[in-house]
């Protein structure tokens, strides 16, 4: 049976100053009818390329070439723009990464839908109305036709990314193309949208690519797995072949980069991706490839078949097909200096921020509400938890950046903060140097003499070239940046570093080596770490304690091994069982319904109890109390009472 | 949105107050009624009684802001403040220095600039927006260059060159349309044309510029790329989404200057003979008239607070995301 989309050799060209660049090159895929098909790679891989290609969709100035491009036995290439209308967002359509842009601002959540459903569907007035009401409660949203005279900003993120799923659906597509479709959400959501796409999929008999960077979703959700890499398919496998065995050393390398396996330090990748427009007589993973040979550097690899419909672009497999790679050198994160006491120490913190509702009415929104922390030298406490549980708005309290409404901070040494976006967190217009001296003068920190030694000092210890300081912020990788950024932090030398999400806008790879550095200055400088984070597999990684946050309170608290293996609350189990796995298969139900409260008007009881599978009617009522559960490990809840 | 107007309302009385203290100031205290008389009765022979007469034959000849004489409250009403300035809070304007009545005047004479500056604000808006959706949908290709190139050449001209030339043109040698001037009745309309097309010449280049930046922006957010994924055509992505967003920027900024059309334009009324607002204006600051010229500076504070306001509504009626509290 033929597949229902052919790809073959898909080339995508952009004239550049100086020569051609390639996003996407010799590009092949094919996709049954109800199929998964994942394609996996780092930013700049090409992988939003080949959908918008597929889609034709690619922008003005992009050449777009293939050998078959085929979907349902109709040559997409060959048909004029017109019928290529009807097949976009008819039989393929598209959802996008982050859904409060993908939206419409100023169109209503029914005007949004009811254009593709006039479209393809044809239809108009009270049939669409109802039609666009269904397709809401399809993705899940309750009170379906109330939210169809929504505006996307009264939406929150996870109904944003479904809103955009049923206008997807409104062709009644045969191929969902799904580009990083819970990159933007939070692990509780992701986990919900995952199960979604699959129900949905499996009701609709629909095939779907699904363009991630995350190894773990692919797990779940794929049929087939593809590795791109610099514009490149390098592997393609079925799912279980694929995690049974990957074999291009770069997809191995995106395995041993994962946090949170254990391994101690993660696996790097040595340099960066080679730019669209660079051209390569050889493998375009070779200058990076650690098993790299003289043939890699000469001659192109060409497909090889590793076994059955296991296929492989890369020398070793013809030369050394039962190739194992290096281990990972298995150091063990250097054990802490010496702890000498507690440095930073908050009680009873609260930070409310009054809202004005007309003339006279206030609403207090409690995003901190009784916290108690304390943190030691040399030592990380990971703080978790779903955007909007305050636990940003921790880290500015203890910074000083927001006023604290009550509590105290005690902090004993400087307090410095590391941003989650290095793209917006420097000045675009200071060169690096005069960012890194800034905090220092203002300080009195700074030397008299000898300030380039001082730069090329912080910039050695974050692993970047001393000639750094003379260039301006967008000349950086977004890795670079946040080196740049913990550059900056250290310049005035702190003894507590505040890590707000530092590595979630990055790549696992370049994650893996910001991950690396911060474990290595710690070592060195016996700094104490507080990471924000909401990531789980990053806190077994780093963290030595953990506190899990849930609308401005902690729940639980312990040593991170301790609670990652023993969870005690109900929230921090949900937590962890939303993780998506590598091995193993997926759920069929969300481990965690709905989304958190406003903390404007938080549940009696215990917050949680609205979303808490195990919940009684005592908790409605009375709010719980930390109860002990073994060496320095607490949790809030009642049924441990 | 009740709530808010009467706020904006109640905070546009002390900032009227401030421009009506600081114009009084200006007009009275920097210039005293001592030199209006003299520059009003010429340099030769310029007695104090005959300055003394002026002044009581205009309403200059009572103090600034505080009257001893009087009694009562006619110690705060009997003052050129009260009389001069703070009446204009009730559109009282007084008299011009050459006696006539200045609201009556503004009445009679605000028809004909809008009869100029409303079809020109409209026509030039409606004609600005294709023009630059014209430039976005052909993006990228010669036609949009071209558009660009002939935008910035025609706001690289001086606005008076378009009055030369249209006057020159269209009227001295082609004997098309009058040259100048104004009549009442169905007749205006030959003398509205030509001011009301050079008008929207001298506009074209920088607003069709302008809004093709706008729309250019528009055009490269993702929700765009959603409504192609969608399967729209080109021009329903342009009118159904890149409009709508483009236009919240350029509607609001448009309203802001709507109640100012009563004002007229000064150049263009000028040389065209008008006898609008604008060149009453012009003519008061030529004959030093000063009472015209506060009357005039009121009344446009006046108007510019209330397009403020129209502006902060129209933001609330074309963008869903903006409530007015």
């Amino acid at each position: 049976m033929a597949a229902l989309l052919q790809v073959e050799d898909l080339n995508v060209s952009i004239p550049v100053p100086g020569g051609l660049a390639r996003p996407v090159a010799g590009m092949a895929l094919h996709i049954g009818a109800g199929e998964t098909y994942a394609l996996v790679g780092e930013s700049g891989s090409g992988k939003s390329m080949t959908a918008l290609a597929l889609m034709r969709l690619l922008p003005a100035a992009a050449r777009l070439r293939a050998a078959r491009l085929v979907l349902q036995g109709e040559d997409l290439l060959a048909l004029p723009e017109r019928s290529m209308r009807r097949v976009r967002g008819g039989r393929m359509a598209m959802i996008f990464q982050e859904p409060m842009l993908a939206l419409n601002p100023v169109l209503s959540v029914e005007r949004q839908i009811v254009e593709g459903l006039a479209l393809h569907r044809g239809l108009s007035g009270a049939a669409a109305r109802a039609a666009a009401a269904d397709l809401l409660a399809q993705v899940g949203i309750a009170d379906a036709r109330r939210r169809l005279d929504s505006y996307p900003f009264e939406l929150s993120g996870g109904m944003r990314q479904r809103v955009l799923l049923a206008m997807a659906l409104a062709g009644d597509p045969a191929l969902l193309i799904a580009d990083e479709p819970t990159t933007a959400l939070d692990v509780t959501l992701q986990d919900q949208v995952l199960g979604l796409l699959r129900r949905l999929q499996g009701a609709r008999g629909m095939a779907m690519l699904l363009i991630t960077h995350d190894l773990g979703v692919v797990a779940e959700q794929a049929h087939h797995v593809g590795v791109m890499y610099a514009g490149e398919l390098v592997e393609s496998a079925p799912r279980s072949a694929f995690f049974a065995a990957p074999f291009h050393p770069y997809s191995r390398q995106l395995f041993l980069a994962l946090p949170g396996q254990g391994r101690g330090r993660l696996a790097q990748i040595a340099g960066h991706i080679p730019r669209p427009e660079e051209t390569l007589p050889g493998c375009r993973y070779a200058p990076r490839c650690p098993r790299a040979f003289e043939r890699c550097r000469q001659e192109a690899p060409q497909w090889r078949v590793v076994h059955g419909e296991h296929r492989v672009r890369c020398h070793l497999a013809q030369s050394d097909p039962g190739y194992a790679l290096a281990p990972p050198s298995t150091q063990a994160a250097a054990a802490p200096s010496a702890a000498s006491g507690t440095v930073l120490r908050a009680r009873g913190l609260k930070v409310h921020f009054a809202l004005r509702r007309g003339l006279f009415g206030r609403r207090l929104l409690r995003a901190v509400d009784g916290l108690d922390l304390e943190l030691a030298a040399g030592r990380t406490l990971a703080l978790v938890g779903e955007s909007g549980c305050g636990k940003t708005t921790v880290g500015r309290a203890l910074l000083g950046l927001t006023r604290p409404t009550a509590g105290t901070v005690e902090a004993r040494g400087g307090v410095q903060m590391v941003f989650q976006d290095p793209y917006a967190s420097l000045n675009p217009r200071m060169r690096i140097a005069s960012t890194l001296l800034e905090g220092m003068e203002a300080r009195g920190l700074a030397p008299r003499g000898g300030r380039a030694d001082v730069v090329a000092g912080l910039l050695a210890q974050v692993g970047l070239p001393h000639d750094a300081g003379e260039r301006f912020p967008h000349e950086f990788s977004g890795g670079q940046r946040q080196r740049i950024a913990i550059a900056r932090a250290l310049a005035v030398r702190p003894r507590i570093l505040i890590c707000d999400e530092p590595t979630s806008a990055l790549d696992v790879s370049v994650q893996a080596q910001i991950v690396n550095l911060l474990k290595a200055l710690q070592a060195e400088t016996g700094l104490a770490y507080l990471f924000i984070t909401h990531n789980l597999a990053l806190v077994s990684e780093l963290g030595h304690g953990v506190a899990v946050m849930y609308l401005g309170r902690i729940v639980e608290q312990g040593p991170a091994r301790e609670v990652l293996e023993r969870p005690r609350h109900p929230y921090t189990r949900a937590l962890l069982a939303a993780v998506p796995r590598l091995h193993g298969e997926a759920r069929a139900v969300a481990v965690l319904p709905g989304e958190p409260p406003s903390p404007l008007a938080p549940p009696t009881g215990c917050a949680f109890h609205p979303r808490c599978p195990q919940a009684q009617a005592a908790c409605r009522v009375r709010e719980p109390a930390a109860v002990p559960v073994g060496p320095e490990h607490w949790a809030a809840c009642l049924l441990l009472e | 949105m009740m709530r808010y107007l009467v706020k904006r309302l109640l905070y546009a009385v002390p900032i009227l107050l401030g421009v009506n203290l600081l114009t009084f100031a200006l007009f009275f205290v920097v210039n005293t009624p001592d030199d209006m008389a003299r520059l009003q009765l010429g340099t030769k022979r310029v007695t104090p009684e005959a300055i003394a007469r002026w002044k009581a034959e205009h309403g200059y000849d009572e103090p600034l802001f505080y009257n001893p004489k009087a009694a009562g409250v006619d110690k705060i009403t009997d003052t050129l403040f009260a009389r001069k300035s703070a009446a204009m809070f009730v559109f009282d304007f007084g008299r011009s220095d050459d006696g006539r009545d200045i609201g009556r005047e503004i009445r009679t004479r605000m028809w004909p600039s809008l009869a100029i500056a409303v079809p020109v604000f409209v026509i030039g808006l409606a004609a600005n927006i294709s023009f630059a959706l014209l430039m976005i949908f052909f993006r990228g290709t010669y036609l949009d260059w071209a558009g660009l190139a002939l935008c910035i050449l025609l706001m690289s001209i001086s606005g008076l060159f378009y009055i030369i030339a249209g006057q020159f043109f269209i009227a001295k040698l082609w004997h098309l349309l009058p040259i100048s001037g104004y009549s009442g009745g169905i007749h205006a309309l030959r003398f509205i044309l030509l001011p009301v097309l050079v008008s929207l010449a001298a506009g074209l280049g920088s607003g069709a510029r302008w809004y093709r930046t706008l729309f250019q922006e528009e055009v490269g957010k993702d929700y765009v790329r959603t409504a192609r994924a969608k399967g729209l055509s080109e021009v329903r992505v342009l009118f159904g989404h890149v409009l709508r967003n483009g236009l919240i920027p350029i509607l609001t900024g448009a309203v802001a200057v709507l109640p100012l059309l009563f004002l007229g334009s000064l150049l263009t009324e000028s040389f065209f003979g008008i006898p609008g607002l604008g060149s009453y204006t012009v003519d008061a600051i030529r004959a030093q008239d000063f009472a015209v010229v506060r009357a005039m500076v009121f009344l446009g504070s006046l108007l510019y607070i209330v397009g403020l306001m129209l502006t902060d509504i129209s933001y609330a009626l074309a963008d869903p995301r903006v409530r007015l509290g």
